[in-house]
């Protein structure tokens, strides 16, 4: 399990970090799909492109960093939330338009296979953040300290 | 109950892989495609309104932007 943890906050953290450099390559673009129907985001979308990216990049260290990746897996799940989410919206109003996902990585545009991926990506990350202890030394809170610790406590 | 968690992780891993995976050819394959669908593309008839397409490329992604003017 420790493993599959671990490949999966490399997988995230590669999914992340391509999406934030292919958004940032192609910041033009980025703006136009948020400036344009059916996001229309004219006036705010720079803040919001700069706080998405930003958001992935956030996610992607937390994950990848071990003390870490608990919270990183809660924020990841969040962010992959709004994500699908997102897609979903754009599925129903306007399916295949572009979603500003990606641009060279990947799939860019709205489509079921899209917020499926996404969607799944939100439950393992959430499903992940559940399954793992609290510490990473493999205790919760309301676990004992250490068999060792408590005697020496005892002793002194 | 670990073995569970294992399985659910696994397929779930396997199955972000795949579609992500396919995402990619499908870019791949798109580079090659251009599809347009501007509703109501041109000027002329009785209408004063004129549409305009303009087409840009960037690493493998192509953009349509429709501009709508009155003459």
């Amino acid at each position: 399990m420790k493993i599959l943890e671990r490949v999966t906050a490399y997988v995230v953290t590669v999914l992340l970090v391509g999406s934030a450099l292919d958004k940032i390559v192609h910041w033009p673009l980025f703006i136009a799909v948020l400036e344009g129907p059916p996001l229309s985001l004219k006036g705010f979308a720079s803040p919001v492109a700069g706080a998405v990216i930003m958001a992935e990049c956030l996610v992607a260290l937390s994950v990848a960093a071990r003390q870490t990746r608990r919270d990183g897996f809660l924020l990841g799940g969040l962010l992959f939330a709004l994500f699908t989410g997102v897609i979903l919206v754009l599925v129903f109003v306007r399916p295949g338009t572009a979603c500003g996902c990606t641009f060279a990585f990947g799939t860019g545009r709205a489509d079921p296979l899209h917020a499926a991926m996404n969607g799944i990506l939100t439950f393992l990350c959430l499903f992940l953040r559940h399954s793992m202890p609290e510490h990473p030394s493999g205790r919760t809170a309301g676990d004992a300290p250490p068999r060792s610790a408590s005697l020496t406590q005892v002793q002194s | 109950m670990e073995k569970l968690r294992t399985g659910v992780v696994s397929v779930l891993l396997l199955a972000a892989l795949t579609l992500a995976g396919a995402g990619l050819m499908e870019q791949s394959a798109m580079a090659n495609k251009i599809n347009v669908s501007c509703s109501r593309i041109g000027c002329g008839g009785g209408s004063d309104m004129c549409v305009s397409i303009t087409f840009g490329m960037s690493g493998g992604t192509i953009s349509v932007n429709c501009y709508m003017s009155y003459r």
